[in-house]
């Protein structure tokens, strides 16, 4: 029998870890903190600033373990120290007069925060205080793009938890540890089967680089959602009461759970990427001898059941030899173009630009230079006609990705930043156009239609946003003028001598 | 003395509203033109531009300008403008250019072969026509963004992205040949009421001022002159709707009549028909506020307008008629449909039905009350071009404000705002270089904009409460519903960050 984690089975708090309200640190006993508790870099982070007097921040979403880590550190802080566990309980004011006082009088402080609350004071206090901006930007702009640095702020350490990828290899493989040791698991337990398979290191590993490939995606799991992603792998979401097995645990990865995790490992499921020739094999059960890292039970092994195809092949992705070759980090359009965009030796500028004249002209196949297409009208009709006498070569632009600043690179170790920045040469990066996935989703839209009317509006409104800051910067016009029909894409050219006031042909 | 039904109202607009919101034709192109007009104080030549994108003679008709044809611009006048396509061989590609230029500087619709009836959808000061289909309502904004000291920074930015030495955009480089430099003459001082004449609004325009003037600190962000001048336009058809929502309410911000914005609501939804109630109600409490002024001036024995049958410039002086069912039924026959033809029996039928109706309404103790209620329920059943309601529901459908933007003829209509028209209420609500709490943001559309989304719940009322003082049913948790899917599409459009804790920071700093 496990060591019981508080006053529950170990069985029992593994399921309850599903549940996720049983995950708020403020409910846990000192015991259960100790269990679960997964260590990374940011503890020694908060020790260090706390050492140096400074005011730490600790911040994220709910769920992403901000007063759990500071109660399971509490005896690391130095003495005479000022710690607020849930300071988004404290009132306002209360809570902005001892943030001022510790900054005013170099004394240290630490709170745990959730993020909105604390840009909501920040944002009532700034008038008032220095320290409020600092916190607003260190949260709404973490990065640093390029050659850019960042100095931290000489007082104030702001340790924000989405930055945090709970998804890596350190925190998911400390995770599972914690979860297997915890729970029971004995020959009798219906989880013993899941149990097993979870300690093998293939199925381990298999694991984790599923979840490093949801979290490359861009996805910010807090460790909630990955506590209770895998304690479903285990439990499958069944009772403890009802005593019935749980389905096998590569069901439960992509099956039945609820939570935006799961949503999102929904997208990697082994069924919805093609792999002919082990998919061949799994279908008509014709694997070799020695192929599974597990044998299949006799029952899975029934030539052309499109059902037992179904999980086998999910299951081929944790145990087969081959398995590892299912999962493919480009889902799609959207993830091919993203990994591209980031490719920096590989000219991820002509990507964008191409992408950009995609979105107006899908016949467009040029992505040397940017065609700047502007449509003018006062109605809410979309425009029919647009014109352009200005392209901008692709080597003025730069495409940023972002890094964090060197301050907080070893805290957050394996973060993945979400977007890249294709901005001009001569523009500020605030000026650049963000493209995270979902706008490339949006863009790649745009691109498979004719008509600007069947755009995405809001992609449009960006593009748009970011063409009206391109002209501050870019002048440069060109005498021939290109106007297009947005509903067959039919182009002309005519040329006008602006001294003169005559239109000319051009090559004429 | 006879009079035309539709002209009822005419001096009530220009004494009290200062624009005549007496067609159901007027769009945003109509708007800009008038308002481009009023800020610069000068119009243009169109005459070329004009023959070269309409080769027809008339609206509606195949028949072409023998002075619009190629042979005649091309070969006839040998307009050195043209002199590349004298070959024939470029005959075909002069067509086709004529019709691109056409698509691109007629894009919004107001583009007629009668040079009077010609609003580009101009980019820059040479496009600027005497069109006057805005019905003053340019004017009245160009006055409104000057401010009363004349210093608006909106009104500043627009007329220098008007004005430039060499076309700066590809729409106004491509039409630069036909363009006029040389303006035909600064337009005359309007005798119309001007939005500072006013003092019960003065807190409304001052709102205002501020929505344009944090407009204008968004727009020299960016270097799209194009962009600015859509935006403005899109800001005076906002002002549009608000000024008559504030007239109604005789300039209490309090006591507006609530526009209820949907988002993602279905046409039936309860949400949607909320809205339709909303809107409903604001065009009733204007049309109600212009009854009230009619009656005074019926009272006070002041023209009710100018131009009868009888001359152009006739005052029409009505008198009140005796307080009895004869006297008003040879007043009501006074008042023609078409000039020159007399009245249909039938029609006066009607009339005097409204009539019964208004008596039933007022009490014959407050007879112009009564008089002007009848008189004014005329005007908008008879009146071909349309009365406010037309007019009003027209501007914020073409605009983008009320939804369905284009499908003119359904009956329900609501408040659901282009993603170009939300930019516009962020951008005058929000610094360049900032965000404020979403309800900060609710606050301040209201404020300046009467537009509620369901969201407010301050100490001194919610939107729930205005919304049902105004007899419009709607639910705390549809309301709550409407808000977070209105957060949802700031979101994704840029224009907001979403926390958890029920937290959103409406401005670009924070997307």
């Amino acid at each position: 029998m496990s060591p019981t984690a508080g006053t529950k089975s170990g069985d029992e708090f593994v399921r309850s870890l599903y549940k996720s309200l049983s995950s708020c640190a403020e409910h846990h006993e000192d015991d259960v903190i100790e269990r679960i508790h997964i260590g990374t870099p940011i503890e020694d982070a908060i020790v260090m600033a706390a050492k140096k007097n400074r005011v730490v921040v600790v911040t994220g979403n709910p769920g992403d373990g901000k007063t759990h880590l500071i109660r399971k550190m509490g005896s690391e802080f130095p003495k005479k120290i000022t710690v607020n566990k849930d300071a988004n309980e404290v009132d306002d004011e209360d809570l902005t007069k001892s943030i001022d006082d510790a900054f005013t009088s170099k004394k240290p402080m630490i709170l745990a925060i959730n993020e909105g609350i604390l840009l909501d004071i920040c944002e009532k206090a700034k008038k008032r205080n220095l320290w409020p901006q600092a916190i607003i930007d260190a949260i709404l702009r973490p990065y640093v793009y390029g050659d850019e640095s960042a100095i931290e702020h000489e007082r104030i350490t702001v340790l924000d938890l989405n930055l945090r990828n709970n998804l890596s290899q350190p925190i998911v493989e400390q995770a599972l540890a914690r979860i297997i040791s915890v729970a029971d698991g004995s020959a009798g337990s219906p989880l013993h089967n899941n149990l097993q398979r979870l300690k093998d290191h293939v199925v381990r590993e298999r694991i984790i680089r599923l979840l490093d490939a949801v979290a490359a995606s861009g996805f910010h799991a807090t460790m909630r959602d990955l506590l209770a992603f895998l304690a479903y792998l285990i439990c499958g979401g069944e009772e403890e009461s009802n005593g019935r097995r749980p389905k096998p645990y590569y069901v439960n990865a992509f099956n039945g759970g609820i939570g935006p995790l799961f949503d999102r490992l929904r997208e990697f499921d082994p069924l919805l990427m093609p792999h002919p020739f082990l998919d061949y094999k799994i279908f008509m059960g014709e694997e070799e001898p020695g192929e599974w890292n597990y044998v299949p039970p006799d029952e899975m092994v029934k030539r052309g059941d499109m059902a037992l195809f179904r999980e086998r092949k999910r299951r081929a992705y944790f145990e087969h030899k081959e398995g590892d070759k299912i999962l493919r980090q480009e889902r799609g359009e959207v993830d091919r173009h993203f990994k591209k965009l980031r490719e920096t030796d590989r000219s991820p500028e002509n990507v964008a630009v191409g992408l950009l004249n995609r979105f107006f002209d899908s016949k467009d196949t040029q992505n040397d230079n940017l065609v700047i297409w502007v449509g003018h009208q006062f109605s809410a009709k979309p425009a029919r006609y647009v014109a352009s006498r200005q392209t901008i070569n692709a080597s003025e632009f730069e495409v940023k990705i972002p890094s964090l600043p060197a301050h907080l690179k070893e805290t957050f170790t394996d973060h993945y930043p979400d977007h890249v920045i294709l901005k001009h040469k001569q523009m500020p990066i605030g000026g650049g156009l963000v493209i995270d996935r979902r706008f490339l989703e949006m863009l790649l839209a745009g691109d498979r239609m004719s008509g600007l009317g069947s755009r995405n509006p809001e992609a449009y409104t960006k593009v748009a946003a970011f063409y009206d800051r391109l002209a501050k910067v870019c002048t440069n016009q060109q005498n021939i003028v290109q106007i297009m029909r947005l509903d067959n894409l039919n182009k002309m050219k005519i040329g006008i001598s602006v001294a003169t006031r005559e239109y000319f042909i051009p090559g004429a | 003395m006879t009079m035309k039904i539709g002209k009822v109202l005419d001096e009530v607009y220009d004494r009290s509203v200062g624009w005549r919101p007496a067609t159901g034709a007027l769009k945003p192109v109509h708007i800009a033109n008038g308002l481009f007009r009023g800020l610069l104080g000068e119009v243009y030549n169109i005459k070329v531009p004009l023959s070269f994108v309409i080769p027809w003679k008339k609206k509606n008709s195949p028949d072409l300008d023998p002075q619009r044809t190629y042979n005649y611009l091309v070969h006839e006048t040998s307009d050195p403008r043209f002199q590349a396509f004298r070959d024939e061989q470029y005959k075909e590609r002069f067509e086709r250019l004529r019709d691109y230029a056409r698509e691109l500087l007629n894009a919004d619709g107001g583009v007629f072969p009668d040079p009077e009836m010609v609003s580009f959808s101009l980019t820059c000061r040479q496009m600027i026509s005497k069109d006057h289909m805005d019905k003053e309502v340019g004017r009245f904004i160009a006055e409104l963004l000057r401010g009363e000291d004349g210093n608006g920074p909106l009104a500043k930015l627009v007329i220098e992205c008007l004005t430039n030495e060499q076309p700066p955009d590809p729409i106004t480089f491509l039409a630069w040949p036909l363009l006029s430099n040389e303006p035909e003459y600064a337009s005359k001082k309007s005798t119309r009421c001007s939005p500072h004449g006013n003092p019960n609004l003065k807190k409304y325009f001052d709102l205002l001022g501020k929505a344009a003037a944090d407009l204008a600190d968004h727009q020299r962000q960016q270097g799209n002159r194009l962009a600015t001048l859509q935006k403005t336009v899109h800001f005076a058809c906002l002002s549009l709707l608000g000024h008559a929502q504030t007239l109604a309410a005789d300039g209490n911000l309090a006591k507006r009549s609530p526009l209820l914005l949907t988002m993602a609501a279905p046409k039936n939804s309860r949400l949607a028909s909320a809205s339709e109630e909303s809107l409903n109600r604001y065009y009733e409490s204007f049309e109600s506020w212009l009854v009230g002024r009619l009656a005074e001036r019926l009272e006070k024995g002041k023209p009710i307008a100018y131009g009868t049958d009888e001359g152009e410039r006739e005052p029409c002086q009505v008198t009140l008629p005796a307080n009895r069912k004869d006297s008003v039924r040879k007043f009501l026959n006074e008042f023609n449909i078409q000039e020159g033809q007399d009245v249909d029996p039938k029609v006066i039928d009607d009339r005097m039905s409204l009539y019964e109706q208004a008596v039933a309404n007022h009490g014959r103790d407050n007879w112009a009350l009564v008089i002007a209620e009848t008189l004014v329920q005329c005007y908008l059943n008879e009146y071909e071009s349309g009365g406010p309601r037309k007019f009003l529901s027209g501007v914020g459908r073409k605009a983008g404000i009320i939804y369905p933007h284009f499908a003119g003829r359904s009956k329900d209509k609501r408040i659901r705002p282009s993603v170009s028209i939300l930019d516009v209420l962020v951008k005058c609500c929000t610094p360049p270089d900032g965000a404020i709490p979403f309800n900060a943001f609710l606050d301040c559309l209201w404020e300046r904009f009467g537009i509620v989304v369901g969201g407010r719940m301050g100490d001194d009322g919610s939107d729930h409460e205005l919304l049902n003082e105004r007899d419009i049913d709607i639910g705390q948790a549809d309301l709550e519903e409407n808000t977070k899917a209105f957060i949802d599409h700031l979101v994704e459009i840029g224009l907001a960050r979403r926390y958890p804790d029920n937290i959103a920071y409406v401005g670009r700093y924070y997307a």
